[in-house]
């Protein structure tokens, strides 16, 4: 089966990606995980809540996210409301807010240039990268594209589908412009090797890769990051693509 | 209903645009570039108390003193309604009708209806990102301040605070209107033009002792002819400079801010064709580059 890429960058100037094991902190993720993006994707397409985790599951719909700005992170409490049930909701309890600290993100020159990240999509079916295509490249929306939460509203600008796309030999080290999974490097094969003369800098996240059918969580797993040049050296046993883009080269790994 | 997009910006001058709870209800900053922050809750609560003062029912809104009204109880209140009862398609409609905020912000109801749970969510159509200043902010050295509300009861004495103040910020909000979520809480024209008319209005007259001198400055809504495009963000085409002083410090008042939104005409112009019609509103007192009327399909706010 043919597989169909596109990809496109994603901005605005704040962010919130709740980890999904913090609790009464809402602490934040570097970078939208890929529930993050197929839940962005199918709301770009007017696919409602809860109904599509079977098309925009893995297995159908690849995510990889390249952090072109390493955010900042700054913690900001808010007031919620104190509800401990559905009918306190309208602040009528008897404590009316409950302090949460959250972490936000910005970018680093913030706020003079947005928060941006890049996203590249696989998938096996045609007809969902029409779709996407048609709706990213125009743009036309149906609900709007928010990074993580809410409030922080948007934007996204196409970047094409690859003029060509290759796949790496497994057996030689890569550099990789992505977010990748821990599992697809091979045993320790990531160095501290500097690149262009800087010392890189991994971060390790735990990520929740998909939604099951009827929202049933999917499975967890670990990602590394690199935050000063954004790029990963390594030993790959997981597939790493070569993509040629607006005469750009990017290679990606999928989460 | 169309998409719209919102640009707003206003001043606060000697005062606290936004406290943080957790932090002696310091002014939100983003302490490293000096950006003053300000949330999206706090913009809808002006938008809120506005309506609320002009006489529209809300669901979430102050109550009488010393008297807590639920959520149920405030939604069989405004059913018209003296008991709990079941509700149907047709009261969530009556309900959308009454209540002015569900319209636009959404809510989450406790309502029972056969086969879709405990309670009923409404993704709000408005929606604001957080308020940042567009030029860099100095807070005022604090002094101490003190209460006749003491800490427990029965304590003779009362609390000491803190009082926290900017000395000038220049506070930009980008909001949207969605046309696709509108469909879902009934919003209508007639409640776009009441928010228009919200936040050009609403934060004078909200003179609490913190939130003295604020002004509204700049608000532009673009309205475009569908309801699946936005340009995003309006604030990437605003430029701040000081005006009458060179130094970031010396900002004190809207006499020293020069706004330029050239860049905004402009991209404006290039997307006229998507672009239904552009409503706006400026403060005298402020200077700005770049003309509005040259907005495509532009017109002045009357209210």
């Amino acid at each position: 089966m043919n597989s169909h890429f596109l990809a496109f960058d994603w901005k605005g100037f704040m962010a919130h990606f709740r980890q999904f094991d913090a609790n009464s902190s809402a602490l934040s993720y570097s970078f939208p995980p890929p529930t993050v993006v197929a839940g962005m994707l199918a709301g770009v397409l007017g696919i409602e809540k809860d109904e599509y985790y079977e098309r925009f599951n893995r297995s159908n719909l690849q995510i990889a996210v390249q952090i072109v700005t390493p955010p900042r992170k700054l913690v900001q409490t808010l007031n919620y409301i104190f509800a401990k049930s559905a009918n306190d909701l309208n602040m009528s309890g008897d404590n009316l807010h409950t302090q949460i600290p959250a972490e936000l993100l910005v970018a680093p020159t913030f706020p003079q240039a947005p928060l941006h990240y890049r996203i590249f999509v696989k998938t096996a079916e045609a007809k969902l990268a029409g779709e996407l295509e048609e709706a990213l490249r125009q743009p036309k929306f149906r609900y709007l594209p928010y990074l993580g939460s809410a409030p922080f509203t948007s934007w996204i600008e196409w970047l094409g589908v690859p003029e060509t796309i290759q796949q790496l030999a497994s057996t030689e080290p890569a550099i990789v412009d992505t977010v990748a999974p821990l599992a697809a490097l091979e045993l320790r094969s990531l160095r501290m090797e500097a690149l262009d003369g800087i010392l890189p800098a991994f971060f390790r996240e735990h990520v929740r890769r998909d939604f099951l059918p009827g929202r049933e969580p999917g499975e967890v797993i670990d990602v590394v990051w690199e935050r000063n040049r954004g790029r990963i050296k390594a030993q790959f046993k997981e597939p790493v693509y070569r993509w040629q883009l607006n005469q750009q080269t990017f290679h990606v790994v999928f989460m | 209903m169309n998409n719209s997009e919102i640009l707003f910006v206003y001043d606060a001058h000697m005062c606290n645009p936004n406290g943080d709870p957790d932090e002696e209800n310091r002014p939100r900053m983003d302490n490293p570039t000096q950006t003053n922050l300000v949330s999206d809750v706090r913009l809808k609560r002006y938008i809120r108390d506005y309506l609320q003062e002009n006489g529209y029912e809300l669901y979430v809104q102050k109550g009488e003193a010393g008297k807590t009204v639920n959520a149920s109880e405030r939604i069989q209140a405004a059913l018209g309604q003296k008991k709990a009862a079941k509700l149907g398609d047709e009261d969530l409609q009556n309900l959308l009708n009454k209540l002015i905020d569900v319209r636009l912000f959404g809510a989450t109801m406790p309502i029972k209806l056969e086969g879709k749970g405990q309670s009923i969510a409404f993704t709000g159509p408005v929606q604001f990102n957080w308020g940042y200043s567009l030029n860099r902010v100095y807070l005022l050295d604090t002094k101490s301040i003190t209460s006749h509300f003491s800490s427990e009861a029965g304590k003779e004495q009362g609390t000491i605070g803190k009082d926290y103040r900017v000395k000038y910020s220049l506070i930009a909000f980008h909001g949207i209107i969605s046309g696709y979520n509108a469909k879902n809480t009934g919003l209508k024209k007639e409640d776009v033009a009441l928010l228009d008319q919200a936040l050009v209005k609403a934060i004078p007259l909200h003179a609490t002792r913190s939130k003295v001198g604020q002004e509204p400055r700049l608000y532009i809504r673009v309205e475009y002819n569908s309801d699946s495009f936005v340009l995003g963000d309006l604030r990437k085409w605003v430029k701040f400079s000081p005006q009458g002083t060179n130094k970031d410090d010396e900002v004190f008042s809207v006499q020293n801010v020069k706004l330029d939104i050239t860049a905004l005409v402009e991209k404006m112009q290039e997307h006229k064709a998507k672009i239904q019609q552009v409503k706006f509103w400026k403060d005298g007192a402020l200077s700005l580059v770049g003309a509005l009327d040259a907005l495509p399909n532009g017109s002045p706010l009357t209210f």
